[in-house]
């Protein structure tokens, strides 16, 4: 599938764009068939001989990754799915880096725009984004190249693009597409004036609640300068009035009950405990009076040790440190740590956006704000 | 006959030797280096996988009988059949080269 074409999107040249082909079917034939693989090799070959030898299947997860490690499907094909995530980072980087100046004057606000752009000088990066790069992806979401730099916006924008092969649209948004549809099911009369994306990186799960809501106004936001500036930009090329600004999510300069809908994707699966529970107080005082907030995860960890292993892969494989604390967490119980009345969760799924019957659906845990 | 003094020099003339002699050679890689070399290989396939490409795209520009200059192949504009194939192609590749991945699934030791 081909990303839709704006003047922030990357060029790629003959050959760069023949790489980044390569990583997406590496990508896709580790997700569709190396990955579930190993489910088979582990249910059909390594749990019947550890049961016949030791009457009893693995006790937990440790037990069951000492199993996976004496198969050799599992290391090769682990280590394949750990190179194909360097080598997506790797390749898109090396041709947006060749261009960046170009993307950089692109994505600079101009007058007469639509939306708007507040970059803080003064912004310390928290040492949790600081310390890791997430995914593996080097200089994670926030490093800076240089001045007006979006490198690493450009470079999650379309490194996430390669390695979905495509499978969240032309416009990376069928995660932010259908959160905002979850939201507009779940409260048909909501008449949202504001929204606020947390953690808004490139801006491809910003963009579909302006197209869900045409009359409120849309906010992003980022710690990462990079991400503003180019989801900035990418906005404006694509004519859509969004305010983006660089700040923490779990300590904004908004006013109270400024927003009727707060909302983060694929973010709290990369905070600190503690940083999640920020996000949801923040989210309870940025909320106006019967405002909802809704963010992916809140799953209930599984019983079965196997599963466990299977979804900690990015945990162990490609840099989430903070998935094994996410998973833990009593979601229901950091709401109403956050401020809300715990009768004011809920949950909720989509199907999945991409490789439905083989990815899990979406899940959603939100709260009302009484 | 003519042509048998070159047989004749060459069934008297050694072969070249092909190790050289003295110090054996260094120690170089450790044990735990062969995951690096395993991510290398994976980049050194996109790279075949990109030459492969770039021949396609130069029978694409010869059977629109056009020369396959730098700027011709960066300009070449694939069909969604073409980009299709390639992905099978990719696909193919990426089968044959992780075979050995695939093909055993017992435990390191037993036998299936």
């Amino acid at each position: 599938m081909i990303q839709e074409r704006h003047a922030l999107l990357p060029e790629a040249t003959h050959d760069e764009s023949a790489r980044q082909d390569f990583v997406s079917s590496l990508r896709k034939m580790f997700t569709t068939e190396l990955f579930p693989g190993t489910r088979r090799v582990y249910q059909e070959e390594l749990l019947p001989r550890h049961v016949a030898r030791h009457g009893q299947p693995p006790a937990d997860q440790r037990e069951v990754s000492k199993l996976m490690e004496r198969s050799f499907y599992y290391r090769g094909s682990n280590v394949i799915g750990r190179a194909a995530q360097e080598l997506l980072w790797d390749t898109v980087g090396e041709s947006i880096e060749r261009q960046l100046d170009t993307l950089n004057a692109a994505a600079k606000p101009k007058l007469g725009e639509l939306g708007t752009l507040t970059i803080d000088p003064a912004f310390q990066v928290p040492r949790y984004i600081d310390a890791v790069d997430i995914h593996v992806m080097p200089g994670n979401f926030h490093t800076e190249l240089g001045e007006d730099d979006v490198f690493a916006g450009a470079l999650y924008d379309r490194g996430v693009h390669v390695f979905s092969f495509g499978g969240l649209g032309p416009r990376n948004d069928g995660l932010g597409v259908a959160h905002a549809a979850f939201v507009k099911e779940r409260f048909p009369d909501l008449k949202p004036r504001r929204i606020l994306d947390m953690g808004c990186g490139p801006g491809f799960t910003t963009l579909p609640w302006k197209d869900a809501y045409p009359d409120a106004e849309v906010y992003g936001i980022d710690v990462g300068a990079p991400q503003v500036r180019y989801a900035h930009g990418r906005a404006e090329a694509m004519g859509y009035p969004i305010h983006f600004s660089q700040q923490d999510a779990s300590a904004t300069d908004f006013e109270d009950g400024f927003f009727d809908i707060v909302v983060s994707m694929l973010v709290t699966h990369e905070c600190p405990q503690p940083v999640i529970r920020g996000l949801f107080a923040e989210a309870h005082r940025l909320l106006a009076p019967g405002g909802v907030t809704v963010h992916d995860g809140g799953l209930v960890a599984s019983h079965d040790p196997f599963e466990n292993l299977m979804t900690s892969w990015f945990g162990v494989n490609a840099n989430e440190p903070f998935s094994a604390g996410f998973k833990a967490l009593d979601f229901e119980q950091a709401f109403v740590d956050g401020g809300f009345a715990r009768e004011a969760v809920f949950r909720g799924t989509r199907d999945p956006v991409y490789l439905k019957g083989q990815l899990p659906p979406i899940s959603f845990i939100g709260a009302v704000k009484e | 006959m003519a042509t048998t003094s070159t047989t004749d020099a060459s069934s008297v003339r050694q072969p070249r030797r092909r190790v050289a002699r003295g110090q054996a050679r260094p120690r170089y890689l450790a044990p735990q280096d062969i995951d690096r070399l395993a991510i290398m290989f994976v980049a050194l396939m996109a790279e075949v996988s990109a030459l492969r490409d770039r021949l396609d795209t130069h029978e694409l520009l010869a059977d629109a009988g056009m020369v396959a200059t730098g700027e011709a192949i960066e300009a070449a504009v694939l069909s969604p059949e073409r980009l299709a194939r390639r992905e099978e192609g990719r696909h193919a590749m990426l089968k044959r080269v992780l075979r050995v991945v695939t093909e055993e699934t017992a435990p390191d030791g037993e036998s299936a």
